[in-house]
């Protein structure tokens, strides 16, 4: 079977954090052809930059706040304090580090190395699981338009959808394929899965929020 | 600012292909000191150029110090003064004589390897250039006759010219370039020269040092970060403050394991940063310039600082999937991680 991946499902695939995630996994590893389409590529890169963002620049920005408000040398009666001045969407995380990871009294240049350590670790496994779907992956370069295509679903999906489920269309009439399955979790591409297969040539609408697989 | 001269653009490209994740403009290597403070001049030149808007410095003291520095250094006309030198000693001139309470007014900005002396905005009558295995700096014979110019002012750059002649009449250029970076602005700009001197040593003689001495590379890698850090102007370039400490995630990573990686991806990496720094550094750190060019600077720094933004993103992409080594060491806190990237996930 050919399936063709939205957004939320190359985010689904790529970050274990999202909720969708052991669906994505075990759905799209199974199948023996996979698509997608440039400008879903171009949406998830813009949803996993401002995710590093935030996140990596919060740990970076940490780490380096601790060279300068902490003592050359750590005691583990300031594992407290190291908590306090971590920004409020890390905390857990770098309680849970401290505890677990680092053993005190420890030098703070170490403590930084071993804070970029964890960096490293923790964005190089999303990337890890984006290089392993890009694999086994084609990504479709619609350059055709279907202006009445759009017109007829314009009432009922978003722009941005539109033009994802029409690079779909496309791929099915340019590579000559018998059938193919779109993998999302959006709910109004998924209530209108009715009037989606009668525009265009998709054979079925699989929705991941309800899909055990 | 220098380093390695045996690479080639399709080598670097070839490395850096990564499909659609492909990086653009990776031309730019160190360049030895004085190619380098060239490659500035014709940048700026032509920069500057483009607005077509005349602007001279009318200042005779200006005029006076430019005629008698050359004249002192080159006072049998021989024509050996390379334009990079006179720039350069024009600058320590300006300086010295700041500190003695006279403004000859050069028209000066701190950029990629040191200060850039604007040559168009020098009144023109009292120096030319001359293609001669290089550019020189040469006088006219005769000493321009109407300046105006207080007596006393007149002793204190004829004092000034005096010492650095005595300090740099045969010293070469780079000791010059070395005296002019202790003054620059910020300690920053010395402790990334000497990280790129530092990585060119390295480079040079891979493997010598760490069969000599075991491995030493690494802790010299690592004071040179802790420096970079301790010197980064993080109030006056709050912009860059996140996107340098990502800079310094990678390219530590990858120095550390310089061994096994190819070094063109940290050249360039190397000189990008550098190169988003100094453009920061020109709106920023410059006397007697003109305001539309330097609102010119200012407005376009921003598409700028995205653009290197866009590189370090793409750049990111290639480090993890071509030169990072996962290991399993921090699998055991994936779980809480996830929890704190599912709240931005939902807000993305």
């Amino acid at each position: 079977m050919s399936i063709f991946l939205d957004t939320n499902a190359v985010i689904g695939y790529c970050f274990p954090a999202d909720r969708w995630h052991p669906q994505c996994d075990r759905y799209i590893d199974k199948q023996p052809s996979v698509y997608t389409s440039k400008k879903v590529l171009a949406e998830w890169y813009q949803k996993k930059s401002f995710i590093e963002q935030v996140h990596t620049a919060s740990i970076l920005e940490h780490a380096a706040t601790i060279l300068k408000k902490m003592p050359s040398t750590i005691e583990i009666t300031e594992r407290n304090k190291l908590c306090a001045i971590a920004p409020s969407q890390i905390k857990p995380l770098m309680r849970l580090f401290y505890e677990r990871k680092i053993n005190f009294p420890i030098s703070k240049n170490i403590l930084y190395d071993m804070i970029q350590q964890f960096i490293l670790e923790l964005e190089g496994k999303q990337i890890h699981r984006f290089s392993s779907l890009k694999s086994k992956c084609t990504v479709h370069n619609r350059t055709a338009s279907y202006p009445k295509e759009d017109s007829a679903l314009k009432p009922v999906i978003h722009e941005s959808d539109r033009e994802i489920l029409i690079d779909a269309h496309d791929l099915v009439l340019s590579a000559s394929l018998e059938k193919l399955d779109f993998l999302t979790a959006d709910d109004m591409i998924s209530s209108n899965e009715k009037t989606i297969k009668a525009v265009l040539k998709i054979t079925l609408i699989i929705d991941l929020r309800y899909q055990l697989f | 600012m220098i380093l390695s001269k045996d690479l080639n653009k399709k080598s670097i490209t070839k490395i850096l292909d990564y499909k659609e994740f492909s990086m653009v403009d990776q031309t730019e290597l160190f360049l030895d000191d004085e190619i380098g403070l060239h490659n500035d001049l014709i940048e700026i030149t032509h920069n500057v150029n483009r607005f077509g808007q005349e602007y001279v410095i009318e200042n005779d003291l200006l005029r006076y110090s430019i005629y008698k520095l050359l004249d002192t250094f080159d006072p049998k006309r021989e024509e050996y003064i390379s334009q990079i030198r006179f720039y350069k000693l024009l600058f320590l001139l300006h300086t010295d004589l700041k500190k003695d309470g006279v403004d000859i007014q050069l028209p000066y900005f701190w950029y990629l390897h040191g200060d850039v002396v604007m040559t168009s905005f020098l009144p023109a009558e009292v120096f030319r250039l001359k293609d001669k295995r290089g550019w020189k700096a040469i006088v006219p014979a005769s000493f321009p006759s109407n300046l105006k110019i207080d007596s006393s002012k007149l002793r204190t750059i004829n004092y000034h010219i005096g010492k650095l002649k005595e300090q740099f009449q045969y010293a070469k250029t780079k000791e010059i370039i070395k005296t002019v970076y202790k003054r620059a602005p910020y300690d920053f700009q010395r402790e990334y020269k000497k990280f790129i001197i530092l990585i060119d040593i390295q480079f040079k003689f891979k493997g010598i040092t760490s069969k000599f001495w075991g491995s030493p590379d690494e802790r010299l890698y690592d004071n040179q970060f802790d420096s970079l850090r301790a010197t980064f102007p993080e109030n006056d370039f709050p912009e860059l403050y996140t996107l340098f400490l990502q800079w310094e995630l990678f390219t530590k990573y990858q120095l550390k394991q310089i061994d096994r990686l190819p070094k063109e991806p940290t050249i360039v990496s190397i000189n990008k940063f550098w190169k988003i720094f100094s453009e920061g550094l020109k709106f920023r750190c410059y006397e007697n310039l003109p305001q539309w060019l330097i609102e010119h600077w200012r407005n376009e720094y921003p598409a700028k600082v995205d653009a290197y933004n866009n590189y370090l993103k793409n750049y990111k992409m290639f480090f993890y999937s071509k030169l990072y080594n996962q290991t399993d060491e921090f699998d055991d806190l994936s779980e809480v991680y996830n929890e704190s990237v599912r709240l931005l996930i939902n807000k993305a």
